[in-house]
């Protein structure tokens, strides 16, 4: 495709954004994937062109120089080079907030499918709320740690999916997070160090990977999931890790991102998974981590500006966290490699492109964010999305926030963990007494 | 038909509640233990509470009967997530030494209604390791299975990690390779039958110290076919990630055969589509894996190996024209741009 005139792209707000709305060509020959992607493409082609043609007079704000909002006229001082579309470009907190705390109150029937996920469920909310800066009010907090407690087991450690289920490590992850992101004694003390230890334990598989569940499958999700839980609650031994490194390296694929098993395509959440893993274990130069970063970099979608999941596959709003937090690790983990690292322009990959397809494409009105234009919103995708406008406007000091810096800049979250920073900060000091 | 009293809260019209069937009059069911105030409260049906309470109770009392197997099925069909349920289940089967096979039929249906679940793959992983000396015919019946899913969904990823998992797990790998062929044929986008290309190839080789010149071979029959397929559509990732990817670990001669293929096709794609991105970024990664070949590894007639400055210009060259082409990732070429730029002007 011929380049188009090119701006001056550099870190942080520039005046032209280069939006690139041509469809994809297919070379000539058309397949199911090349077919699938121009109608992705062209939906949210629809979206962007609607979106940038908003001007001044459409949102009725005034230049600076014209009346006298005060309010208006500072936060036009404060970011003078943005367009009326970015300016005009907000996060629906509010309808998010409702989205979000219905669910802690209600689930209809369907939900019925996640019956063994419910802590997945709280996680995923709280989580999204916190990014948000939202209070969790106190008889709520309560009420969250009474249940996460119940769907503890204390014979065998972890967390299941619901009370009286037996431990996974997916509720297990979900548990601990959720009650990191409330912090304080009273949720952290619900969990149950040593038999958590146990149960990892008895998770942990001889081949160095960790099996989810007893009589479950094991693959680099249960082995992040494992390693993520130990790591906050300070119970790694090097007995739970050995031979897990090596066996997690052997999980990245010929393209340079990982897959769940050795020898499984490359795919956005086990990337994440088994680069987190390693860096949480001090293991990452297992990895061919340049590769990697590469495989990582050629995940962003031209028009789209999201990320795909897996080469010739579609834009997923919930890869914005899986694959946009990458960049962060990998930045982290690249630095003591010379100099090759240290960027002072954030991440490598292009953030504001990133926070455009989620805040244009990715909102519903009616509350909550989704994977791509024509899906419903779930809490699933309304919890990576948020991590994943988190991660793309936390490059650069924070000075990357796409749209109304007051209404739409979230907390910083641990690329890690996938928890705010000042939720990581608080358990890690908790938990390393 | 049901009793009529109870009849109106039951979604199915001949649905019985357990505690209304005689063979169950001796079980206590276990309600679940939310709590007073629980958060995240699902609506569930009268018929979904009623099943769960029952196979609670039968889990508690470590119950493993007919009765039991057929409320394990139950409980999956109103929820296929519950991992509890898939565990119990197997249990059963193993202490009362049913049929695995009749097993794996049965349970058909749940893998092709619900595709993207995790537990009705493992629960056939499980099972098929049990098979004493599993049968050539249980593993085609599995194919089968897995051609079924994968002509709705090409890349369901449980699908392909399944026939990988069976494939190594019993070496059945008659037919494969061109399973491999038509799924490109029918999409040669299809970036999951590419990485299961890979997989069958990796299994096949000898390990790469023991033959060079047989391990180069193969490398390069499949290098060639990755052209081809490229060549289809030049903007395709799938065939660059795949013959680069082909690249053996070691410094040696298998290592320059194999770019003494791949280098010139690159060039010679870029020059023909001076606006290819794919053939660019896959030349940058061949200059960087050139730049660290040692200097004694140079044969003579490697025309396309020089000494590391040269291909740290190339990188950087390459880099700039894809800062042009592809500029969503303009970062990411800029940062490769900067570095290599660095590295010659400290020489």
């Amino acid at each position: 495709m011929k380049p188009l005139p090119k701006s001056a792209q550099v870190d942080g707000a520039v005046a032209d954004d280069v939006l690139d709305l041509r469809l994809s060509g297919d070379d000539g020959h058309a397949t199911h994937s090349s077919r699938e992607q121009r109608r992705i493409e062209s939906i949210c082609c629809n979206l962007l062109r609607r979106w940038q043609a908003i001007d001044d007079t459409a949102t009725g704000r005034h230049t600076a120089s014209e009346q006298g909002d005060e309010e208006e006229n500072k936060q036009d001082q404060q970011q003078p080079e943005k367009s009326a579309a970015e300016r005009s470009t907000v996060l629906l907190v509010e309808r998010h907030r409702r989205y979000l705390l219905g669910a802690l109150e209600f689930l209809p029937g369907g939900f019925k499918a996640l019956d063994a996920s419910r802590p997945w469920i709280v996680y995923w909310v709280l989580h999204s709320l916190d990014l948000m800066r939202t209070p969790v009010q106190a008889s709520l907090r309560k009420r969250v740690i009474d249940f996460l407690g119940r769907c503890q087991n204390l014979d065998s450690g972890g967390f299941g999916g619901g009370p009286q289920q037996q431990s996974h490590l997916a509720p297990t992850y979900a548990a601990v997070n959720a009650l990191c992101v409330l912090g304080g004694e009273d949720a952290y003390s619900v969990i149950d160090r040593r038999k958590l230890y146990a149960f990892l334990l008895k998770m942990k598989q001889p081949n160095g990977a960790f099996s989810v569940c007893e009589g479950g499958e094991a693959d680099t999700r249960g082995t992040y999931t494992a390693l993520s839980v130990a790591s906050l609650c300070n119970i790694i031994t090097p007995q739970l890790i050995r031979g897990t490194a090596a066996w997690l390296a052997s999980c990245q694929s010929h393209e340079g991102g990982i897959g769940g098993e050795p020898g499984n395509e490359a795919h956005g959440g086990y990337t994440f998974c088994g680069a987190a893993a390693l860096a949480l274990i001090g293991e990452h130069q297992r990895l061919d981590l340049n590769r990697l970063l590469q495989w990582a970099a050629s995940r962003q979608m031209r028009l789209e500006g999201g990320f795909q999941g897996r080469t010739n596959k579609l834009v997923d709003g919930c890869y914005s966290f899986w694959v946009g937090a990458l960049f962060p690790l990998l930045d982290l983990l690249m630095q003591s490699d010379d100099n090759k690292s240290a960027t002072p322009s954030g991440w490598k990959f292009d953030v504001r492109a990133l926070q455009r397809y989620l805040l244009v494409c990715c909102q519903s009105p009616h509350g909550g964010l989704r994977d791509k234009p024509g899906k419903h919103a779930d809490h699933y995708h309304t919890c990576y999305c948020l991590s994943g406008l988190s991660i793309a406007q936390s490059g650069a000091n924070g000075a990357n926030v796409f749209g109304d810096r007051g209404a739409n800049a979230l907390r910083p979250t641990n690329c890690l963990y996938n928890i705010s920073e000042r939720a990581t900060e608080a358990a890690l000091s908790y938990f390393s007494k | 038909m049901g009793d009529s009293s109870s009849d109106d809260s039951f979604q199915e019209d001949n649905y019985i509640p357990y505690g209304q069937r005689k063979e169950w009059k001796n079980v206590t069911p276990i309600p679940q233990g939310d709590g007073p105030e629980p958060v995240v409260p699902i609506e569930y049906t009268e018929e979904f509470v009623d099943t769960m309470n029952y196979f609670r109770a039968v889990v508690h009392a470590h119950e493993t009967s007919e009765r039991a197997f057929e409320l394990c099925d139950a409980v999956v069909t109103l929820n296929p997530a519950n991992y509890v349920a898939w565990y119990y289940r197997r249990q059963i089967i193993y202490e009362l030494n049913m049929d695995i096979r009749s097993e794996l039929e049965r349970m058909r249906d749940h893998v092709t209604g619900c595709p993207k679940n995790y537990q009705v793959w493992y629960h056939r992983r499980e099972l098929l390791e049990r098979l004493p000396n599993a049968m050539e015919s249980a593993t085609a019946a599995e194919k089968k299975l897995i051609d079924e899913v994968l002509a709705e969904d090409p890349k369901n990823y449980h699908a392909w990690s399944h026939r990988r998992w069976l494939v190594k797990t019993f070496k059945f790998w008659d037919g494969e390779f061109q399973l491999c062929d038509k799924m490109l044929q029918d999409d040669v986008r299809n970036n999951s039958a590419w990485n299961f290309r890979y997989f069958l190839f990796e299994c096949s080789r000898l390990p790469e110290c023991q033959d060079l010149d047989a391990d180069a071979a193969a490398r390069l029959a499949e290098i060639a076919y990755a052209q081809d397929q490229a060549k289809k559509a030049v903007n395709n990732e799938s065939p660059y990630n795949y013959m680069f990817g082909l690249l053996p670990k070691g410094n040696n001669v298998s290592l320059l055969s194999c770019l003494g293929s791949i280098v010139p096709f690159l060039e010679t794609i870029g020059k023909s589509n001076p606006e290819c991105i794919q053939s660019r970024s896959t030349l940058l990664l061949c200059h960087i894996r050139l730049s660290e070949v040692p200097d004694t590894l140079a044969p003579a007639d490697a025309t396309f190996l020089h000494e590391k400055e040269y291909h740290w210009k190339q990188c950087s060259q390459l880099a700039k024209e894809l800062m042009e082409l592809d500029q969503i990732r303009y970062k990411y070429w800029n940062y490769q741009s900067v570095y290599y730029e660095d590295l010659l002007a400290a020489v």
